[in-house]
C-alpha cells in the first residue's frame, strides 16, 4: 500500500500537479477534494530496513527519553520521489501530543502500525497536500482510542474539560533515513 | 518560562543570547512574547497548547510561580493559568554554521507537524538576518530579510 501511495505521488509531480507555483503559494492547502471519506489503515508489513530503524530508533530513545518509556509514539514522514530518481527520504521522530482536535484531519495518519509494543504512525505529506485528505470520524475515533494509552492523562480543570496538564510535544530531533533501491544509507 | 512586556526586546535577546540553542516561545495576543523551552540543537520536547473554544492556550502551573506580566484574556483554573496566544516563534540556530539564512531550505518535517498540529495560529522561525513564517504547507512564506532589530516588530 505505501509503495503505491509513493507511486502516485511520484505520478502527480511528474505531470506537474506538485508544481513550483503551488509550493509557493502559501495559502493552498489541496487541490483534488474527493467524494469518499477514507480510513486511517493499520499494516503490518512495510520495508525491511525501514523497520530494522525503526526498532533500533525506538531502542535509542526508550535508553535516552524517561518518558517515551510509559508515552509517546514514532512518527515517520516520507519525502516525495519523483520518477526519475531511486531515492526516497524518510524522516523518523518521537512524538508525545494528542489527537483531540478530531476535526484536524492532517494530523491524523494514513497509516499505522505497532512495533515493539509502540505506536508507528506515517504520514506522506505531499500527499495531503495535492489530495484533500477526508478521513472517516469512525476510523479517527477507533484510532484515538488505541493511541489513547499513549498519550499525557487527560484531566478536568476547571472548565476545561480533556486538559493534559503533562502534556508536550517534540521539537526537532529525529533521524532521516534513505531508501535507495535496495541500498539504504542513514543520516544522524 | 521568561516574559517580555516587549517582544521585539524578547526575540533580539532570545537570537543573541542562545548561541547555540533552538529556543522556543509563543507570541500572546496582546503581543507579548513567552520563552516556554531553549532546546539543544538535535532538539527536544516543548511545551505544547490547549485549544479551546476556537482559542490557543499556553497553560501554566501556579505551581511554577506567579507571573510578571498581565496577559488579556488570561484564564486562571484550577491551579493553572491560561494564556492566550496567536503564534509560535523558535530560533534556527544551525544557520549561525551553515552560512544559510535559516528559512530558505524546505521546512522539515518536524516543524511542518507542529504547524499541522496547531493550524489556527501563525508560526514564525528566526532565523540569520531573516524571519519567515511556514504553515502545514511546507514552505517559508512572509520571508523578511534584514536586521532583526526592526523585523521583530513584524512577527504577529
Amino acid at each position: 500500500m505505501l509503495k503505491m501511495v509513493l507511486t502516485l505521488i511520484s505520478t502527480l509531480f511528474v505531470i506537474g500537479v506538485f508544481g513550483q507555483n503551488n509550493l509557493n503559494n502559501a495559502t493552498s492547502s489541496c487541490i483534488i477534494h474527493k467524494q469518499k471519506k477514507t480510513n486511517i489503515e493499520e499494516i503490518n508489513s512495510i520495508d525491511k530496513f525501514l523497520r530494522s530503524q525503526l526498532t533500533l530508533f525506538i531502542d535509542e530513545e526508550l535508553v535516552k527519553d524517561s518518558v517515551f518509556k510509559t508515552r509517546g509514539y514514532v512518527n515517520v514522514f516520507f519525502t516525495l520521489k519523483p520518477l526519475n530518481n531511486d531515492t526516497t527520504t524518510v524522516f523518523i521522530m518521537k512524538q508525545f501530543s494528542n489527537f483531540d482536535d478530531i476535526d484536524n484531519d492532517k494530523n491524523f495518519p494514513s497509516f499505522y502500525m505497532w512495533l515493539n509494543n509502540k505506536m508507528i504512525l506515517f504520514y506522506v505529506r505531499q500527499l495531503d497536500n495535492i489530495v484533500c485528505k477526508k478521513l472517516s470520524l469512525r476510523s479517527k475515533k477507533k484510532f484515538v482510542r488505541k493511541i489513547e494509552p499513549f498519550l499525557a492523562k487527560q484531566k478536568r480543570v476547571g472548565r476545561f474539560k480533556n486538559f493534559r496538564p503533562d502534556e508536550v510535544f517534540q521539537l526537532h530531533g529525529g533521524k532521516t533515513i534513505y531508501l535507495i533501491n535496495d541500498e539504504h544509507l542513514m543520516r544522524h | 518560562m521568561s516574559e517580555y512586556a516587549n517582544k521585539c526586546v524578547g526575540i533580539q535577546n532570545i537570537w543573541n543570547s542562545y548561541t547555540n540553542n533552538e529556543v522556543f516561545g509563543y507570541i500572546t495576543m496582546d503581543d507579548k512574547l513567552i520563552v516556554t523551552n531553549v532546546l539543544p540543537f538535535i532538539g527536544g520536547s516543548a511545551s505544547g497548547l490547549y485549544l479551546f473554544n476556537n482559542i490557543y492556550y499556553y497553560p501554566y502551573p501556579d505551581s511554577q510561580g506567579s507571573l510578571n506580566e498581565t496577559y488579556a484574556g488570561i484564564i486562571h483554573s484550577a491551579g493553572n493559568y491560561f494564556i492566550p496566544i496567536k503564534a509560535s516563534l523558535h530560533t534556527h540556530t544551525p544557520c549561525r554554521l551553515d552560512g544559510t539564512d535559516g528559512v530558505s531550505h524546505p521546512v522539515g518535517a518536524d516543524d511542518i507537524s507542529t504547524a499541522t498540529r496547531y493550524p489556527g495560529i501563525n508560526h514564525w522561525v528566526v532565523g540569520c538576518n531573516a524571519i519567515a513564517q511556514f504553515d502545514a504547507n511546507g514552505v517559508f512564506f512572509n520571508v523578511q530579510s534584514g536586521s532583526l532589530v526592526v523585523n521583530c516588530n513584524k512577527v504577529y
